[in-house]
């Protein structure tokens, strides 16, 4: 106990629970996650805010995150820069979001942006094609590729414009059977 | 006054609602701060802006979680929405604050009058003043109930945060899951959710029934019926005895037959048989109660599924990845699996075979969406694939050869079923005949049924797996045929054994009305114990409704006559029959040790099954791949898969025994947490250790409803011989809480007559006359669908998933239990429907979106 009070204050804590999915202990073992990624770089003291960033390097080596083909994405979605340096605050955010808790709107709206790789609101077929690409870890011919961008433009553009918007991302998501569980990060 | 206060909360809600839509633009721009508009932050004095202001603040508050901003900006946000909160509710609550309030809002309406009217103004002054004390009076109450609802809310977060702690196995899932992705940590969610199910199921039992009867019940050795007859106590300690359950621990709180008849016990007259007979009934309804609210949350949380949209390859794109992975090994699978599922889609859809539905998430538990698929035109078109002979001749040899083996493949799987049936039948009625034979049975004689009822559902569905490679199916509609086959085997197995031993118990109880007679001409002979033993005798064999009474009165000549004529009733006894012993009439107590040693056997052979088809296999394969002449990792043994979809149906299975068993051994479900807390740590560590990530992808499973509903079924099926037990047969005479009743039943309409005061007595018989009795599950199958859960599943009506079937069939079952076929009832169930089919989809989604964002429950 007396240890959890010296890193954050209760307010901080309540604040933390208020704004995410997560209990008390569920916090401070996300705190300590991080600190261990970076002992030197992490104080053990953040009742005075402290600006620390993890870099990206020490993030996407996380277990959780290193087998995953868009782990650059989710970390660039949710820093602050999109740089995927990551404070403390940011590192919260993403496993709130990926909870088991989270609401499927909330998922859905971070899913659509890190399928937006060049951040312009829209997933345009060159979007589409690195996350193909990604996801297949480059097996897939070229023309492969373009065949199931073109088809994934087709079923879910709603209104034609060569690219999918939120809302044409966002209707399609809502309906995947198994997109609340595979969206998920256990911490 | 009510109206008013209900009106102005709705335009509270409608402006924050408009208050949220601004919000959702906003996020879009990522721009939090200029939506705050200078009105909510600040400092306008209309009591009903503060309030809705409040009102607002407050829902930003409780659902700041839900908004995709980053942790500054919620941080930010939240720290603003409590100043505000603060400050105003400050001015708002208490007798004090309110009245500054009112004076400050008196206040700027005098100020914002112009001079020239003053004199009227002092009389609207007073003409407004009450009114805007009256609109005050809403925010006040309001707080109060807010500060309510505020230490509620601090208290639940207290509970969860302190409930959460006690989630058993977190750990060691996450480290399945991150391996084997979703799909076989499902299995494993379920069986901890199972596990709580049985601790509550084993509270239930252990603290109403069992502890009550250790503490205030007569103590072992005390009466006839809770002592070992002579003849087998010096047996009773044997391994064999113990191991068949006989001996000390027949005579024990585990099984029916040991819990004694006194309608009370104790000093506190605690009523032990209701008690007995209204646990055995709570554990079915808690089961189904549960089991109907998983499923309604679950189908809340899935909303989609089974929309006819086709998005097949969106889903493959954006849903494909399972972010829990987090082994390399899984993540190589699974790319591969995706690149497969890819693949295929493109080639199935460039050949136009077959439409719509994805090659690999064929994973049966997955199955919401599925239909049924054009299987000859597949075969056909796989065919094509191995032969490479596109030749029409070819193409019928292939299928009249492939329709054949099909058949040949059906027949036999329909022969085995039978087979397994009828050798579960067989095993019990030679038990029947051994024990008959009165000779001393071995080992294997006393457990064959056990042993054999779970060699038949362990080997039977490898057996199935096997003829399932003749078939040559896709391996999606392998899958489906392989679970709805065992399925079949496992029912069909618990059912014949029920069945048999039902038949057994018939042929008990005529035996026993054969002891009866004998017993009684047999006292009328011998008139020399004729005097002293008639009431211990009577006790035994005869006893009538009123006994119980008269059994305290005669209860030390009872004792005496015990220690005295021990010796020559235990000679007549064994003159008369060898099964004239209390319990071993005691059919309970037999179905009891026969599910009870069903249960071991069973937990002996999974163990087993683990060890051997797992864990010998993979230190087979891993060792001695080197010196081997083929390559053993990758052709013949290989390391074995997990076989979710079989494993879930096991635990289903197991779960089904224990249904089944618990009225008539209370301690049957802290049996299974042991066994449960077993199986989890062996599983778990035979995964890791043994097993492989599947080859295909495995579609997760957590958040739909087949387990549950394969669940209900199972409940269901497993409720029904108890209940029919219950209804049809009379208890045994000479064990157990409903000993000399003419039915198990009676035991409520006699407490309703006795324990209650005789009004009440009149009036249960009026209120169970046919008139009321019938209505009856209306209302309960309209409570049911009506809990919050179901009613929001039901809400989300174009998803037509899960929680509607499974009401319905709730629905459908309580039509069965009441036999009756109301017109209501009908109309009730369509009434529930439609709002599942129309309603465009598209619409209703984005809808959908836009007021989850918008309105999160609002205390």
């Amino acid at each position: 106990m007396g240890s959890k009070q010296t890193v954050f204050t209760h307010e901080q804590l309540e604040a933390y629970q208020d704004c995410t999915f997560f209990t008390r202990k569920e916090i401070m073992r996300l705190f300590h996650r991080y600190q261990d990624l970076a002992p030197q770089l992490v104080p053990l003291d953040y009742t005075t805010c402290p600006d620390v960033k993890v870099p990206y390097e020490l993030i996407g080596s996380m277990p959780e995150l290193k087998d995953n083909p868009f782990r650059q994405r989710i970390t660039q979605v949710f820093s602050d820069d999109g740089d995927g340096h990551m404070t403390l605050d940011n590192f919260l955010d993403m496993f709130s979001v990926m909870s088991e808790m989270a609401p499927r709107d909330l998922k859905a709206y971070y899913a659509f942006k890190i399928y937006d790789f060049n951040n312009d609101d829209y997933i345009c077929a060159w979007d589409l094609e690195q996350t193909v690409t990604k996801l297949t870890r480059g097996e897939l011919s070229a023309e492969e590729v373009s065949l199931v961008c073109e088809k994934v433009l087709d079923e879910a553009d709603g209104d034609h414009d060569g690219r999918l918007s939120l809302e044409d991302f966002q209707n399609m998501i809502l309906r995947a059977p198994d997109f609340l569980s595979t969206f998920h990060i256990r911490i | 006054m009510k109206s008013s206060k209900a009106s102005q909360r709705y335009r509270g809600i409608r402006r924050n609602a408009s208050h949220c839509y601004l919000y959702q633009d906003s996020l879009l721009l990522s721009n939090l701060d200029d939506s705050f508009s200078a009105d909510e932050t600040g400092d306008s004095n209309d009591p009903e802006q503060i309030f809705q202001n409040i009102q607002f603040q407050k829902d930003l508050m409780a659902n700041i979680r839900c908004r995709p901003w980053t942790m500054g900006q919620k941080l930010r946000a939240l720290r603003r929405a409590k100043e505000i909160v603060l400050k105003f509710e400050g001015r708002l609550t208490r007798t004090r604050g309110y009245q500054a309030a009112g004076a400050e809002v008196k206040n700027t309406h005098v100020s914002t009058a112009t001079p020239s009217r003053c004199l009227q103004n002092q009389e609207v002054v007073s003409a407004i003043a009450p009114v805007v004390i009256y609109r005050l009076q809403a925010p006040v109450n309001n707080t109060a109930v807010d500060q309510d609802n505020r230490l509620w809310r601090k208290f639940a977060r207290l509970a969860c945060n302190f409930v959460v702690t006690f989630i058993p196995w977190e750990m060691r899932i996450k480290k399945i899951e991150s391996h084997f992705g979703s799909g076989v940590a499902s299995y494993f969610i379920f069986l901890r959710w199972l596990f709580g199910i049985n601790i509550v199921l084993t509270i239930m039992t252990g603290a109403f029934i069992v502890i009550p009867e250790l503490i205030a019940g007569q103590p072992f050795g005390s009466t006839a019926r809770k002592t070992i007859p002579k003849e087998q106590v010096s047996s009773a300690q044997d391994l064999d005895t113990i191991w068949s359950l006989g001996g000390y621990l027949q005579y024990s709180v585990l099984f029916y037959g040991y819990y004694g008849r006194e309608r009370k016990i104790g000093r506190a007259g605690y009523r032990l048989p209701l008690a007995y007979f209204l646990v055995g009934m709570a554990v079915f309804a808690y089961s189904f109660i549960i089991l109907l609210k998983k499923m309604a949350k679950n189908s809340r949380t899935s909303l989609a599924s089974a929309s006819n949209e086709n998005y097949t390859f969106c889903w493959r794109v954006f849903c494909a990845w399972d972010y829990l992975i987090g082994n390399p090994e899984a993540a190589e699978s699974k790319t591969a699996a995706i690149v497969n599922s890819i693949r295929a889609q493109d080639s199935s859809r460039d050949l136009e075979s077959y439409g719509g539905e994805g090659n690999e998430e064929f994973e049966g538990v997955g199955g919401v969406g599925w239909k049924s698929t054009d299987a000859s035109g597949q075969r056909i078109l796989l065919a094509v694939d191995v032969l490479q002979s596109p030749g029409s001749v070819a193409c019928i040899t292939v299928l009249a050869v492939t329709i054949c083996l099909r058949i040949i493949a059906n027949i036999l799987v329909l022969l085995s079923l039978a087979g397994s049936i009828y050798l579960i039948y067989f095993v019990v009625d030679r038990s029947q005949k051994l024990e008959q034979s009165n000779k001393e049975l071995t080992l294997w004689e006393k457990n064959e049924v056990s042993v054999v009822v779970s060699l038949v559902t362990m080997i039977a569905p490898s057996a199935f797996d096997l003829i399932a490679a003749l078939e040559m199916y896709h391996p999606r509609t392998t899958l489906r045929f392989q679970l709805a086959r065992v399925l079949v085997l496992y029912l069909g197995n618990l059912y014949s054994l029920i069945i048999a031993l039902l038949d057994k118990v018939n042929s008990m109880s005529i035996e026993e009305m054969a002891i009866e007679n004998d017993t009684s001409q047999w006292i009328d002979s011998t008139t020399f114990f004729a005097t002293r033993t008639a009431p211990e005798e009577e006790k035994w064999s005869t006893p009538q409704p009123g006994m119980g009474l008269r059994r305290n009165s005669t209860w030390a000549v009872e004792e005496t006559s015990i220690s005295a004529y021990t010796t020559p009733l235990v000679k007549a006894n064994r003159t008369t029959l060898y099964t004239q012993n209390p319990q071993d009439q005691c059919w309970e107590t037999y179905v009891g040790q026969e599910m009870l040693k069903l249960s071991i056997i069973d937990m002996l052979f999974t163990v087993a099954s683990i060890l051997l088809i797992d864990f010998f296999r993979g230190l087979f394969v891993r060792y001695l791949s080197d010196c081997w002449c083929w390559d053993l990792e990758s052709k013949f043994p290989e390391y074995g898969e997990f076989k979710i979809a079989e494993n879930v149906l096991h635990l289903v299975y197991n779960q089904g025994m224990i249904w089944m068993g618990a009225f008539f051994s209370p301690c049957l479900p802290a049996f299974n947490v042991l066994k449960l807390i077993g199986l989890m740590y062996l599983r778990s560590w035979a995964v890791l250790t043994c097993n492989v990530p599947h080859q295909q992808v495995f579609r997760a499973s957590r958040s739909n409803n087949f387990y549950l509903a394969m669940l209900l079924f199972m409940l269901f099926l497993c409720m029904l011989p108890t209940i029919f037990a219950i209804v049809r047969y009379k208890p045994s005479l000479n064990c157990g809480p409903f000993s000399g009743q003419e039915k198990i039943y009676d035991i409520v309409s006699e407490t309703i007559e006795k324990d209650f005061p005789a009004w009440f007595g009149s009036v249960m018989g009026h209120v169970s006359s046919p008139v009321v009795i019938l209505p009856a599950p209306d209302d309960q199958t309209e409570t049911l669908s009506h809990t919050p859960e179901s009613r929001e599943a039901l809400c989300h009506g174009d998803t037509a998933t899960g929680a509607q079937r499974g009401v319905g069939r709730e629905q459908s079952i309580v039509i069965e239990h009441a036999h009756l076929l109301s017109p209501e009832h009908r109309t009730f169930s369509k009434a529930q429907q439609p709002p599942a089919q129309n309603a465009d989809p598209k619409r209703k989604y984005s809808t959908t979106f836009a007021i989850m964002n918008v309105c999160q429950p609002h205390d």
